[in-house]
Protein backbone atom coordinates (compact mmCIF):
# COMPACT_ATOMS: atom_id res chain seq x y z
CA UNK A 1 0.00 0.00 0.00
CA UNK A 2 2.43 2.35 1.01
CA UNK A 3 4.63 1.11 -2.68
CA UNK A 4 1.45 2.64 -4.20
CA UNK A 5 0.95 5.59 -2.46
CA UNK A 6 4.43 6.43 -3.03
CA UNK A 7 4.04 5.84 -6.71
CA UNK A 8 0.88 7.56 -6.98
CA UNK A 9 2.62 10.87 -5.59
CA UNK A 10 5.99 9.98 -7.53
CA UNK A 11 7.67 12.46 -10.58
CA UNK A 12 7.97 9.17 -12.40
CA UNK A 13 4.02 8.76 -12.37
CA UNK A 14 3.55 12.68 -13.60
CA UNK A 15 5.68 12.12 -15.99
CA UNK A 16 4.52 9.01 -18.14
CA UNK A 17 0.87 10.84 -17.46
CA UNK A 18 2.58 14.23 -19.36
CA UNK A 19 4.14 11.94 -22.27
CA UNK A 20 0.67 10.17 -22.81
CA UNK A 21 -0.96 13.24 -22.85
CA UNK A 22 1.17 14.95 -25.31
CA UNK A 23 0.61 11.78 -27.40
CA UNK A 24 -3.17 11.91 -27.15
CA UNK A 25 -2.84 15.58 -27.95
CA UNK A 26 -0.63 15.14 -31.15
CA UNK A 27 -3.25 12.37 -32.00
CA UNK A 28 -6.06 15.56 -31.58
CA UNK A 29 -4.13 17.31 -33.47
CA UNK A 30 -3.78 14.98 -36.31
CA UNK A 31 -7.50 13.92 -35.97
CA UNK A 32 -8.31 17.79 -36.27
CA UNK A 33 -6.65 18.24 -39.46
CA UNK A 34 -7.22 14.92 -40.92
CA UNK A 35 -11.32 15.39 -40.93
CA UNK A 36 -12.41 15.87 -37.79
CA UNK A 37 -12.54 19.13 -37.39
CA UNK A 38 -16.40 18.99 -37.77
CA UNK A 39 -16.83 16.47 -34.97
CA UNK A 40 -14.71 18.92 -32.43
CA UNK A 41 -16.35 21.74 -33.87
CA UNK A 42 -19.88 19.96 -33.02
CA UNK A 43 -18.36 19.61 -29.34
CA UNK A 44 -18.14 22.99 -29.04
CA UNK A 45 -21.67 23.42 -29.84
CA UNK A 46 -22.92 21.18 -26.35
CA UNK A 47 -22.79 20.46 -23.14
CA UNK A 48 -20.49 16.72 -22.72
CA UNK A 49 -23.17 15.10 -21.53
CA UNK A 50 -25.74 16.14 -24.24
CA UNK A 51 -22.97 15.55 -27.19
CA UNK A 52 -22.60 12.46 -25.50
CA UNK A 53 -25.88 11.32 -26.21
CA UNK A 54 -26.14 12.75 -29.60
CA UNK A 55 -23.20 12.78 -31.31
CA UNK A 56 -21.09 9.64 -29.42
CA UNK A 57 -22.48 6.97 -31.94
CA UNK A 58 -22.02 8.75 -35.11
CA UNK A 59 -17.97 9.80 -33.86
CA UNK A 60 -16.94 6.90 -31.84
CA UNK A 61 -12.98 7.46 -32.78
CA UNK A 62 -13.57 10.68 -31.04
CA UNK A 63 -15.58 9.50 -28.23
CA UNK A 64 -12.72 6.98 -27.70
CA UNK A 65 -9.81 10.24 -27.96
CA UNK A 66 -12.70 11.91 -25.11
CA UNK A 67 -12.87 9.10 -22.69
CA UNK A 68 -9.15 8.61 -22.76
CA UNK A 69 -8.26 12.28 -21.82
CA UNK A 70 -10.74 11.96 -19.22
CA UNK A 71 -9.27 9.33 -17.98
CA UNK A 72 -5.69 10.10 -18.46
CA UNK A 73 -6.24 13.51 -16.71
CA UNK A 74 -7.81 11.87 -13.75
CA UNK A 75 -5.36 10.37 -13.10
CA UNK A 76 -2.90 13.18 -13.09
CA UNK A 77 -5.64 14.38 -10.45
CA UNK A 78 -4.72 12.02 -8.20
CA UNK A 79 -0.83 12.14 -9.03
CA UNK A 80 -1.33 16.11 -7.98
CA UNK A 81 -3.56 15.29 -4.73
CA UNK A 82 -1.32 12.80 -3.49
CA UNK A 83 1.59 14.12 -4.57
CA UNK A 84 0.44 17.62 -2.63
CA UNK A 85 -0.41 15.79 0.25
CA UNK A 86 2.34 13.57 1.06
CA UNK A 87 5.54 15.70 -0.66
CA UNK A 88 4.47 19.47 -1.05
CA UNK A 89 2.70 20.18 1.83
CA UNK A 90 4.68 18.18 4.08
CA UNK A 91 7.91 19.72 2.73
CA UNK A 92 5.94 23.32 3.26
CA UNK A 93 5.47 22.42 6.63
CA UNK A 94 8.25 21.22 7.55
CA UNK A 95 11.01 23.89 6.29
CA UNK A 96 8.02 26.92 6.18
CA UNK A 97 9.66 27.05 2.91
CA UNK A 98 8.25 30.59 0.92
CA UNK A 99 9.14 28.54 -2.40
CA UNK A 100 7.70 25.60 -1.09
CA UNK A 101 4.34 27.16 0.05
CA UNK A 102 4.53 28.93 -3.53
CA UNK A 103 4.67 25.91 -5.31
CA UNK A 104 1.99 24.41 -2.90
CA UNK A 105 -0.30 27.06 -4.20
CA UNK A 106 0.33 27.01 -8.29
CA UNK A 107 -0.16 22.97 -7.93
CA UNK A 108 -3.47 24.00 -5.86
CA UNK A 109 -4.33 26.41 -8.87
CA UNK A 110 -3.42 24.46 -11.37
CA UNK A 111 -5.72 21.53 -10.28
CA UNK A 112 -8.67 23.95 -9.77
CA UNK A 113 -8.09 25.69 -13.21
CA UNK A 114 -8.46 22.09 -14.96
CA UNK A 115 -11.54 21.40 -12.84
CA UNK A 116 -12.81 24.53 -13.94
CA UNK A 117 -12.02 23.52 -17.47
CA UNK A 118 -13.90 20.34 -16.93
CA UNK A 119 -16.52 22.21 -15.34
CA UNK A 120 -17.45 24.53 -18.12
CA UNK A 121 -18.41 21.29 -19.92
CA UNK A 122 -20.71 20.10 -17.83
CA UNK A 123 -22.14 22.95 -16.02
CA UNK A 124 -24.62 25.30 -17.26
CA UNK A 125 -25.92 25.26 -20.84
CA UNK A 126 -24.99 26.24 -24.19
CA UNK A 127 -27.43 27.39 -27.62
CA UNK A 128 -25.02 26.90 -30.47
CA UNK A 129 -25.81 28.40 -34.02
CA UNK A 130 -29.27 29.91 -33.40
CA UNK A 131 -30.30 32.18 -36.65
CA UNK A 132 -32.62 34.55 -35.85
CA UNK A 133 -33.92 37.11 -39.08
CA UNK A 134 -35.34 40.80 -37.70
CA UNK A 135 -38.09 40.09 -34.94
CA UNK A 136 -37.31 36.52 -34.67
CA UNK A 137 -37.34 35.61 -31.48
CA UNK A 138 -36.02 31.79 -29.33
CA UNK A 139 -36.80 30.53 -26.19
CA UNK A 140 -34.65 28.86 -23.78
CA UNK A 141 -33.87 27.58 -20.23
CA UNK A 142 -36.05 29.29 -17.44
CA UNK A 143 -38.61 30.94 -19.25
CA UNK A 144 -36.32 33.81 -21.20
CA UNK A 145 -36.65 34.60 -24.87
CA UNK A 146 -34.43 36.60 -26.83
CA UNK A 147 -35.93 38.85 -29.86
CA UNK A 148 -33.78 40.49 -32.39
CA UNK A 149 -35.29 43.91 -32.64
CA UNK A 150 -33.29 45.20 -35.12
CA UNK A 151 -30.18 43.52 -37.43
CA UNK A 152 -27.72 46.61 -38.66
CA UNK A 153 -25.52 45.37 -41.36
CA UNK A 154 -23.77 48.55 -43.21
CA UNK A 155 -22.03 46.23 -45.55
CA UNK A 156 -21.42 44.35 -48.57
CA UNK A 157 -24.01 41.41 -47.94
CA UNK A 158 -21.32 39.55 -50.30
CA UNK A 159 -18.76 39.54 -47.64
CA UNK A 160 -20.66 37.07 -45.88
CA UNK A 161 -19.73 34.09 -46.93
CA UNK A 162 -16.02 35.25 -46.03
CA UNK A 163 -14.57 34.19 -41.79
CA UNK A 164 -14.72 36.89 -39.54
CA UNK A 165 -11.68 36.40 -39.27
CA UNK A 166 -10.68 37.02 -42.95
CA UNK A 167 -12.38 40.57 -42.91
CA UNK A 168 -11.05 43.78 -43.08
CA UNK A 169 -11.41 46.90 -41.64
CA UNK A 170 -12.87 48.53 -44.96
CA UNK A 171 -15.38 44.97 -45.33
CA UNK A 172 -16.87 44.64 -42.79
CA UNK A 173 -17.42 47.71 -40.08
CA UNK A 174 -17.34 46.68 -36.87
CA UNK A 175 -18.27 49.34 -34.88
CA UNK A 176 -21.42 50.15 -37.57
CA UNK A 177 -22.77 46.57 -37.68
CA UNK A 178 -25.03 45.35 -34.84
CA UNK A 179 -27.61 43.46 -33.69
CA UNK A 180 -30.43 44.95 -31.07
CA UNK A 181 -31.76 42.11 -28.70
CA UNK A 182 -34.72 42.49 -26.34
CA UNK A 183 -34.58 39.69 -23.32
CA UNK A 184 -37.83 38.81 -21.57
CA UNK A 185 -38.50 36.32 -18.85
CA UNK A 186 -41.69 34.90 -18.96
CA UNK A 187 -42.57 37.76 -21.29
CA UNK A 188 -41.58 40.01 -19.00
CA UNK A 189 -39.43 42.89 -20.41
CA UNK A 190 -35.86 42.68 -18.53
CA UNK A 191 -33.76 44.26 -20.89
CA UNK A 192 -32.46 45.57 -24.39
CA UNK A 193 -29.09 45.89 -25.49
CA UNK A 194 -26.90 46.21 -29.10
CA UNK A 195 -24.94 43.17 -29.38
CA UNK A 196 -21.95 43.66 -31.43
CA UNK A 197 -18.97 41.47 -32.93
CA UNK A 198 -16.55 40.46 -29.85
CA UNK A 199 -19.22 42.62 -27.70
CA UNK A 200 -21.11 40.37 -26.21
CA UNK A 201 -23.83 40.58 -23.54
CA UNK A 202 -24.07 39.64 -20.13
CA UNK A 203 -27.61 39.63 -18.18
CA UNK A 204 -28.20 37.28 -15.23
CA UNK A 205 -24.68 35.43 -15.93
CA UNK A 206 -26.40 34.69 -19.37
CA UNK A 207 -23.64 35.58 -22.34
CA UNK A 208 -25.57 36.80 -25.59
CA UNK A 209 -22.81 36.99 -28.30
CA UNK A 210 -22.75 37.78 -31.99
CA UNK A 211 -20.87 35.09 -33.70
CA UNK A 212 -21.73 36.40 -37.18
CA UNK A 213 -24.67 38.03 -39.88
CA UNK A 214 -26.18 35.52 -42.34
CA UNK A 215 -27.33 36.78 -46.01
CA UNK A 216 -30.70 37.77 -46.30
CA UNK A 217 -33.22 34.85 -46.47
CA UNK A 218 -35.31 36.82 -49.46
CA UNK A 219 -33.58 38.77 -52.61
CA UNK A 220 -36.29 40.52 -53.67
CA UNK A 221 -35.03 44.04 -52.97
CA UNK A 222 -37.51 46.52 -53.45
CA UNK A 223 -37.33 50.49 -52.14
CA UNK A 224 -40.35 49.68 -49.62
CA UNK A 225 -38.82 45.99 -48.24
CA UNK A 226 -35.04 46.69 -48.21
CA UNK A 227 -33.89 42.90 -47.10
CA UNK A 228 -32.32 42.70 -43.79
CA UNK A 229 -29.50 40.46 -43.14
CA UNK A 230 -30.07 37.28 -40.64
CA UNK A 231 -27.62 37.03 -37.43
CA UNK A 232 -26.56 33.59 -35.35
CA UNK A 233 -25.93 34.51 -31.79
CA UNK A 234 -24.83 31.90 -29.46
CA UNK A 235 -26.03 32.02 -26.03
CA UNK A 236 -24.51 30.53 -23.02
CA UNK A 237 -24.45 29.85 -18.69
CA UNK A 238 -21.04 29.07 -17.83
CA UNK A 239 -20.94 29.03 -13.66
CA UNK A 240 -17.34 28.35 -13.43
CA UNK A 241 -15.94 31.04 -15.99
CA UNK A 242 -15.42 33.65 -12.98
CA UNK A 243 -13.55 30.88 -10.58
CA UNK A 244 -11.27 30.15 -14.06
CA UNK A 245 -10.49 34.02 -14.73
CA UNK A 246 -9.93 34.53 -11.65
CA UNK A 247 -7.77 31.63 -10.50
CA UNK A 248 -5.61 31.35 -13.83
CA UNK A 249 -3.92 34.92 -13.19
CA UNK A 250 -3.29 33.93 -9.68
CA UNK A 251 -1.39 30.72 -11.13
CA UNK A 252 0.79 33.66 -12.86
CA UNK A 253 1.14 35.44 -10.41
CA UNK A 254 2.66 32.78 -8.25
CA UNK A 255 4.66 30.94 -11.04
CA UNK A 256 5.91 35.05 -11.63
CA UNK A 257 6.91 34.97 -7.78
CA UNK A 258 8.74 31.81 -7.76
CA UNK A 259 10.73 32.67 -10.72
CA UNK A 260 11.79 35.67 -9.08
CA UNK A 261 12.38 33.53 -6.15
CA UNK A 262 14.20 31.04 -7.46
CA UNK A 263 16.62 33.16 -10.41
CA UNK A 264 19.76 32.92 -8.64
CA UNK A 265 21.62 29.87 -9.23
CA UNK A 266 21.23 27.32 -6.36
CA UNK A 267 24.83 25.57 -5.52
CA UNK A 268 23.47 22.19 -6.59
CA UNK A 269 23.44 20.09 -9.74
CA UNK A 270 20.60 19.95 -11.85
CA UNK A 271 18.89 23.09 -11.19
CA UNK A 272 15.73 22.50 -13.65
CA UNK A 273 14.75 19.44 -10.97
CA UNK A 274 15.74 21.42 -7.63
CA UNK A 275 13.99 24.84 -8.32
CA UNK A 276 10.98 23.84 -10.84
CA UNK A 277 9.77 21.30 -9.05
CA UNK A 278 11.87 18.45 -9.39
CA UNK A 279 12.53 18.06 -5.48
CA UNK A 280 9.00 18.40 -4.37
CA UNK A 281 8.00 14.77 -5.29
CA UNK B 1 11.98 49.09 -50.63
CA UNK B 2 12.97 50.53 -47.37
CA UNK B 3 11.56 47.26 -45.61
CA UNK B 4 13.64 44.97 -47.77
CA UNK B 5 16.42 47.21 -47.10
CA UNK B 6 15.80 46.79 -43.66
CA UNK B 7 15.12 43.88 -43.77
CA UNK B 8 18.47 42.40 -45.60
CA UNK B 9 20.52 44.72 -43.23
CA UNK B 10 19.28 42.98 -40.34
CA UNK B 11 20.13 39.51 -42.02
CA UNK B 12 23.67 40.69 -43.10
CA UNK B 13 24.22 42.32 -39.28
CA UNK B 14 23.63 39.10 -37.57
CA UNK B 15 25.48 36.78 -40.09
CA UNK B 16 28.62 39.11 -39.76
CA UNK B 17 28.00 39.30 -35.95
CA UNK B 18 28.27 35.21 -36.18
CA UNK B 19 31.28 35.51 -38.34
CA UNK B 20 33.15 37.67 -36.27
CA UNK B 21 32.05 35.58 -32.95
CA UNK B 22 33.81 32.37 -34.73
CA UNK B 23 36.70 34.63 -35.51
CA UNK B 24 36.84 35.39 -31.68
CA UNK B 25 36.63 39.10 -32.74
CA UNK B 26 34.02 39.87 -30.10
CA UNK B 27 34.14 43.60 -30.25
CA UNK B 28 33.19 43.58 -34.03
CA UNK B 29 30.47 40.63 -33.28
CA UNK B 30 29.33 43.02 -30.42
CA UNK B 31 28.84 46.40 -32.69
CA UNK B 32 27.06 43.62 -35.57
CA UNK B 33 24.70 41.76 -32.97
CA UNK B 34 23.83 45.72 -31.70
CA UNK B 35 23.30 47.09 -35.75
CA UNK B 36 21.11 43.70 -36.42
CA UNK B 37 18.91 44.66 -33.62
CA UNK B 38 18.49 48.16 -34.55
CA UNK B 39 17.70 47.24 -38.66
CA UNK B 40 15.18 44.35 -37.00
CA UNK B 41 13.64 47.23 -35.19
CA UNK B 42 13.60 49.50 -37.82
CA UNK B 43 12.46 47.00 -40.30
CA UNK B 44 9.20 46.51 -37.99
CA UNK B 45 9.04 50.52 -37.26
CA UNK B 46 8.17 50.41 -41.51
CA UNK B 47 5.77 47.90 -41.19
CA UNK B 48 4.22 49.84 -37.93
CA UNK B 49 4.16 53.09 -39.96
CA UNK B 50 2.88 51.45 -43.19
CA UNK B 51 -0.42 49.99 -41.76
CA UNK B 52 -0.68 51.47 -38.12
CA UNK B 53 -0.79 48.04 -36.69
CA UNK B 54 1.98 45.94 -34.14
CA UNK B 55 3.84 43.82 -36.48
CA UNK B 56 3.22 40.58 -34.94
CA UNK B 57 -0.28 39.17 -37.05
CA UNK B 58 1.24 37.53 -40.17
CA UNK B 59 4.22 35.39 -40.80
CA UNK B 60 6.52 37.60 -42.16
CA UNK B 61 6.24 40.44 -39.49
CA UNK B 62 6.03 37.99 -36.58
CA UNK B 63 9.29 36.18 -37.04
CA UNK B 64 10.67 39.32 -37.60
CA UNK B 65 9.31 40.68 -34.52
CA UNK B 66 10.69 37.06 -32.64
CA UNK B 67 14.14 37.53 -33.94
CA UNK B 68 14.01 41.26 -32.56
CA UNK B 69 13.20 40.00 -29.25
CA UNK B 70 15.79 37.32 -29.54
CA UNK B 71 18.56 39.39 -30.93
CA UNK B 72 18.21 41.41 -27.70
CA UNK B 73 18.09 38.82 -25.71
CA UNK B 74 21.11 37.28 -27.57
CA UNK B 75 22.96 40.72 -27.29
CA UNK B 76 22.00 41.96 -23.61
CA UNK B 77 21.57 38.81 -21.46
CA UNK B 78 23.86 36.18 -22.74
CA UNK B 79 27.52 36.08 -20.76
CA UNK B 80 30.07 37.32 -22.53
CA UNK B 81 32.83 34.83 -21.53
CA UNK B 82 33.59 31.12 -21.63
CA UNK B 83 30.81 29.17 -22.99
CA UNK B 84 28.66 32.23 -23.05
CA UNK B 85 30.07 33.07 -26.49
CA UNK B 86 28.93 29.72 -27.47
CA UNK B 87 25.57 30.70 -26.65
CA UNK B 88 25.65 33.15 -28.16
CA UNK B 89 26.83 31.24 -31.39
CA UNK B 90 23.32 28.95 -30.83
CA UNK B 91 21.58 32.30 -30.40
CA UNK B 92 22.98 33.81 -34.26
CA UNK B 93 21.83 30.36 -35.25
CA UNK B 94 18.09 30.50 -34.56
CA UNK B 95 18.41 34.21 -35.55
CA UNK B 96 19.51 33.59 -38.76
CA UNK B 97 17.24 30.21 -38.97
CA UNK B 98 13.78 32.40 -38.07
CA UNK B 99 15.37 34.88 -41.31
CA UNK B 100 15.31 32.73 -43.79
CA UNK B 101 12.25 31.14 -42.66
CA UNK B 102 10.68 34.79 -43.34
CA UNK B 103 12.03 34.63 -46.76
CA UNK B 104 9.21 32.48 -47.77
CA UNK B 105 6.71 34.54 -46.53
CA UNK B 106 5.03 37.91 -48.67
CA UNK B 107 6.68 40.84 -47.07
CA UNK B 108 4.91 43.72 -46.06
CA UNK B 109 2.47 44.71 -43.11
CA UNK B 110 -0.90 42.67 -42.16
CA UNK B 111 -4.37 43.44 -43.84
CA UNK B 112 -6.09 45.78 -41.64
CA UNK B 113 -8.89 43.51 -39.93
CA UNK B 114 -10.47 43.24 -36.64
CA UNK B 115 -7.86 41.37 -34.70
CA UNK B 116 -5.04 44.36 -35.29
CA UNK B 117 -7.25 46.65 -32.91
CA UNK B 118 -8.41 44.05 -30.55
CA UNK B 119 -6.48 44.40 -27.49
CA UNK B 120 -6.75 40.72 -26.07
CA UNK B 121 -5.79 39.82 -29.76
CA UNK B 122 -2.70 41.88 -29.39
CA UNK B 123 -1.81 40.31 -25.89
CA UNK B 124 -2.78 37.00 -27.28
CA UNK B 125 -0.28 37.24 -29.97
CA UNK B 126 2.29 39.78 -28.97
CA UNK B 127 2.88 37.50 -25.18
CA UNK B 128 3.41 34.01 -27.59
CA UNK B 129 5.82 35.69 -29.67
CA UNK B 130 7.57 36.84 -26.60
CA UNK B 131 7.55 33.48 -25.08
CA UNK B 132 8.67 31.91 -28.43
CA UNK B 133 11.72 33.88 -28.55
CA UNK B 134 12.27 33.51 -24.41
CA UNK B 135 12.17 29.76 -25.20
CA UNK B 136 14.88 29.47 -28.31
CA UNK B 137 16.88 31.60 -26.19
CA UNK B 138 16.70 29.32 -23.23
CA UNK B 139 17.41 26.49 -25.93
CA UNK B 140 20.77 27.76 -26.77
CA UNK B 141 22.04 27.46 -23.01
CA UNK B 142 20.48 23.68 -22.65
CA UNK B 143 22.52 22.92 -25.90
CA UNK B 144 25.34 24.32 -24.63
CA UNK B 145 25.21 22.58 -21.39
CA UNK B 146 24.88 19.52 -23.22
CA UNK B 147 27.53 20.13 -25.23
CA UNK B 148 29.61 21.30 -22.35
CA UNK B 149 29.01 18.06 -20.31
CA UNK B 150 30.26 16.05 -22.81
CA UNK B 151 33.53 17.94 -23.05
CA UNK B 152 35.99 18.14 -19.84
CA UNK B 153 36.18 21.54 -19.83
CA UNK B 154 36.93 24.60 -16.74
CA UNK B 155 34.13 26.39 -16.25
CA UNK B 156 31.12 24.63 -18.54
CA UNK B 157 27.47 26.36 -18.48
CA UNK B 158 25.11 25.99 -15.88
CA UNK B 159 21.84 25.21 -17.10
CA UNK B 160 20.13 27.30 -14.74
CA UNK B 161 20.07 30.47 -16.70
CA UNK B 162 18.04 28.02 -19.45
CA UNK B 163 15.54 26.98 -16.94
CA UNK B 164 15.23 30.41 -15.91
CA UNK B 165 14.42 31.78 -19.49
CA UNK B 166 12.04 29.00 -20.29
CA UNK B 167 10.15 29.28 -17.33
CA UNK B 168 10.11 33.40 -17.83
CA UNK B 169 8.90 32.21 -21.45
CA UNK B 170 6.35 29.34 -19.61
CA UNK B 171 5.14 33.00 -17.77
CA UNK B 172 4.61 34.61 -21.18
CA UNK B 173 3.09 31.84 -22.66
CA UNK B 174 0.54 31.76 -20.05
CA UNK B 175 -0.50 35.41 -20.10
CA UNK B 176 -0.98 34.63 -23.86
CA UNK B 177 -3.23 32.13 -23.14
CA UNK B 178 -4.95 34.02 -20.61
CA UNK B 179 -5.77 36.46 -23.51
CA UNK B 180 -6.40 33.85 -25.55
CA UNK B 181 -9.17 32.71 -23.22
CA UNK B 182 -10.82 36.13 -22.96
CA UNK B 183 -10.54 36.86 -26.62
CA UNK B 184 -12.44 33.39 -27.23
CA UNK B 185 -15.33 34.19 -24.44
CA UNK B 186 -16.05 37.49 -25.92
CA UNK B 187 -16.22 36.23 -29.50
CA UNK B 188 -17.63 32.43 -29.43
CA UNK B 189 -19.26 32.41 -25.90
CA UNK B 190 -16.71 30.28 -23.98
CA UNK B 191 -13.09 30.78 -22.50
CA UNK B 192 -11.82 27.59 -24.81
CA UNK B 193 -13.01 25.63 -27.27
CA UNK B 194 -12.17 21.97 -29.38
CA UNK B 195 -10.00 23.24 -32.05
CA UNK B 196 -6.81 22.54 -33.76
CA UNK B 197 -5.34 25.85 -31.96
CA UNK B 198 -6.23 24.64 -28.59
CA UNK B 199 -4.44 21.38 -28.83
CA UNK B 200 -1.53 22.80 -29.96
CA UNK B 201 -1.02 25.56 -27.28
CA UNK B 202 -2.12 22.61 -24.79
CA UNK B 203 1.02 20.94 -26.69
CA UNK B 204 3.13 23.76 -26.04
CA UNK B 205 1.81 23.64 -22.37
CA UNK B 206 2.64 19.87 -21.77
CA UNK B 207 6.02 20.30 -23.37
CA UNK B 208 6.87 22.93 -20.42
CA UNK B 209 5.53 21.18 -17.65
CA UNK B 210 7.27 17.71 -19.04
CA UNK B 211 10.30 19.98 -19.10
CA UNK B 212 9.86 20.86 -15.20
CA UNK B 213 8.84 17.22 -13.76
CA UNK B 214 11.52 15.22 -14.94
CA UNK B 215 12.91 13.23 -11.92
CA UNK B 216 15.51 12.06 -10.13
CA UNK B 217 19.08 13.77 -10.44
CA UNK B 218 21.47 11.20 -11.90
CA UNK B 219 22.99 11.86 -14.93
CA UNK B 220 20.91 9.85 -17.78
CA UNK B 221 17.64 12.40 -15.84
CA UNK B 222 20.14 15.69 -16.31
CA UNK B 223 20.56 14.45 -20.06
CA UNK B 224 16.74 14.05 -20.69
CA UNK B 225 16.13 17.30 -19.01
CA UNK B 226 18.70 19.17 -20.78
CA UNK B 227 17.45 17.78 -24.22
CA UNK B 228 14.32 18.45 -23.35
CA UNK B 229 15.13 21.82 -23.06
CA UNK B 230 17.41 22.31 -26.14
CA UNK B 231 14.50 21.38 -27.97
CA UNK B 232 11.39 23.61 -26.55
CA UNK B 233 12.23 26.63 -28.84
CA UNK B 234 12.04 24.15 -32.45
CA UNK B 235 9.04 22.33 -31.07
CA UNK B 236 7.34 25.63 -29.91
CA UNK B 237 8.58 27.37 -33.21
CA UNK B 238 7.11 24.09 -34.91
CA UNK B 239 4.14 24.38 -33.59
CA UNK B 240 3.53 27.69 -34.26
CA UNK B 241 4.74 27.13 -38.08
CA UNK B 242 1.64 24.23 -37.91
CA UNK B 243 -0.81 26.34 -36.69
CA UNK B 244 0.02 29.08 -39.35
CA UNK B 245 -0.26 26.42 -41.83
CA UNK B 246 -3.34 24.40 -41.01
Amino acid sequence: MKKLTEYLSSLQFCLWLLIILIGWFTWASMLAATGHSDTFAQMNNHLLLNWLSISCQKAPLICFWLFGLCAVMTALGINLIFCTWNKILKMAAKHMNRSAMLMLMIHLLFGLVILGHLGSLIFGFRHSNIRLQQGGSFEFESGYRVTADQIHFVNDFAVLTKPMKALTSEEFSFGSNFVQISVYRNDRFLKSERLYFLKPFILDNIQFTLRSFTPPVSTGKTAQNQPSAGTILFISKNPVKSLVFGLFPLMIIGITAYLIMTWKQPGLLNPISKSAGGNTK
Amino acid sequence: MQLLIFFYLTITCFFLALFFLLARQFTAEKYCSKAGCAFCALTLATLLIAKGNLPIFKDFESLVFITCILGTLVSFCSPRHGSGTSVRCWGYGFILGLLLLSLFYPKGPSPDGYIQHYIWAIFFLGFRQVALAGMLFSSCFFIQYRKDQRREIKAPISSHPGRNYMLLSAVCFLISEYAGMIWCQRGWGDFWQWSNGFFQSTLVLLYLMTAFHIPGRNGNFDRARSLIGSLSGIFFLTMTMLRSLI
